[in-house]
């Protein structure tokens, strides 16, 4: 493992802890036959992690999870578990190991998440050779616009279970809302970077970014000064613990930031008009126009005897229909459009908003 | 994109360590040069470090790891980093990030 900072602060003893830790994961991992390489990933495996500092002045702590993508052989589940079991209990934090085929990545499309993996990592075991013969998919503006809409729809699937959670109407783990819309505030803008062929892996780099563009969205002034926010809050979290019908204004505000974001570059990606959240769902354009017709209507005809299926929807990608409802569910207009769109016209408020995400999961 | 030699240059003098930063992005490609520069240079006589950072406008995380490890490697007591000549968007990253506290910025 090479030196490393995971986050842009003076703490010895944290990093000397996560150190010994990826060293210990580093050497149980180099056992595997076939092994690739084993990569910590996220803000920590950018430089770019978060430092939480407890408000009672005790000993400050890693806030985010940790993101491992190990490229090798399938793993048994059962080692897997004893190695997160063991990161978790001596790091305090939640560890997430993801194993996948080194075959597959080599072939896969670039996308944001293959470009932030590769541009900037902590390499914990394995072959350094193998990452840098893997073909060159790192240009910022080889990113498909798409990318921008889907990290949106990300987060505004977290949005809409902060806006229950602040009307009283479902539990959320403590400091959950905080983070969400800290990372919206952030992505707001990242999308439209993205869809204009200028993200980067770097927060900071991004930020600084948003100065440069030539076309940019409604309140763009609003959105940068939240894109601040949001980095200071990567870096340095923290939890107010404000009561949920504190968060229902700033909530309300992020919806209505998110729907003309969105709606701004999903027009922008598919040369049309989007005023309004009914003119992107009830269109007739396609969401995904390079998707071929055969191929969605073979997904769709697969999945029929799942939960998970959604109605025919003329040959565009299922997923369109989860991206065209969130919108509605988002704007809080169009409840009985947003669910039959979902294949549920019986379900309402919670109920749907979670057959929306589980959707989501099945169609990514 | 390679780093010209005279993008910084680096000097040990009684105990300082200084250094002249003549480029516009201190970001991960000038900071992977930086970086093997300063393994010759951090010795355990160096007690302090100066950085002149009049032609830095841009510093990204790679920047500050590069800033934490000269910081890192002085020895604890006493321990310096003055930054001189700071552009305020480099002065804002610091301050959001709370090393203003670490770094002494002149």
């Amino acid at each position: 493992m090479h030196a490393c900072e995971f986050f842009p602060s003076e703490e010895p003893p944290l990093r000397s802890n996560l150190e010994a830790c990826l060293r210990w994961l580093g050497n149980e991992v180099s056992k595997i036959h076939g092994l690739k390489a084993f990569l910590l990933a996220g803000g920590y495996g950018r430089g770019e992690g978060g430092v939480f500092f407890p408000p009672d002045g005790s000993a400050p702590r890693l806030y985010n999870d940790l993101e491992f993508y190990l490229f090798a052989p399938p793993v048994p589940s059962k080692v897997l578990a004893a190695w997160t079991h063991e990161g978790e209990s001596r790091l305090g934090i939640e560890i997430e190991i993801k194993v996948m085929d080194p075959a597959g990545f080599e072939a896969a499309k670039p996308s944001m998440f293959y470009y932030d993996l590769l541009s900037r990592h902590v390499l914990v075991a394995g072959d350094q050779s193998w990452i840098d013969s893997l073909p060159n998919k790192l240009s910022d503006a080889a990113i498909p616009p798409e990318e921008g809409s889907r990290l949106l729809v990300n987060r505004g699937m977290s949005l809409l279970r902060c806006r229950r959670w602040a009307q009283g109407e479902t539990e959320l783990p403590a400091g959950f809302c905080e983070r969400i819309l800290s990372k919206l505030k952030l992505a707001l803008p990242d999308s439209v970077l993205c869809a204009m062929g200028s993200y980067h892996w770097s927060c900071l780099e991004r930020n600084q970014r948003l100065s440069t563009l030539p076309e940019v969205p409604p309140d763009w002034e609003v959105l940068r000064a939240w894109h601040t926010e949001g980095v200071a809050f990567k870096f340095r979290p923290t939890d107010s613990g404000r009561p949920p019908a504190d968060w229902a204004e700033p909530i309300d505000r992020l919806c209505r930031a998110w729907l003309s974001t969105f709606l701004w570059i999903e027009a922008r990606r598919l040369s049309a008009g989007f005023p309004r959240p009914d003119d992107y769902a009830f269109s007739s354009k396609k969401i995904f126009p390079k998707e071929p017709v055969f191929k969605n209507v073979i997904r769709q005809i697969r999945d029929l005897r799942r939960s998970e299926h959604l109605p025919f929807c003329g040959g565009d990608h299922p997923r369109s229909q989860i991206w065209k409802s969130l919108v509605l569910l988002l704007d809080g207009s169009a409840e009985p459009e947003a669910a039959k769109l979902l294949g549920a016209p019986g379900l309402r408020g919670i109920a749907l908003e979670e057959r929306c995400r589980a959707l989501w999961k099945h169609y990514p | 994109m390679a780093l010209m030699a005279n993008e910084f240059q680096t000097k040990v003098h009684e105990g300082v360590l200084q250094i002249f930063l003549n480029l516009p992005r201190l970001d991960a490609t000038a900071s992977a040069s930086l970086k093997k520069q300063l393994a010759f240079d951090l010795d355990p006589s160096v007690q302090r470090a100066e950085v002149e950072m009049g032609q830095v406008q841009f510093i990204d995380s790679s920047g500050i790891g590069v800033l934490l490890s000269i910081y890192r490697k002085l020895p604890q007591e006493g321990a310096e980093v003055i930054l001189r000549n700071v552009h305020p968007g480099v002065q804002a990253v610091l301050e959001l990030l709370r090393l203003h506290r670490i770094f002494k910025v002149e």
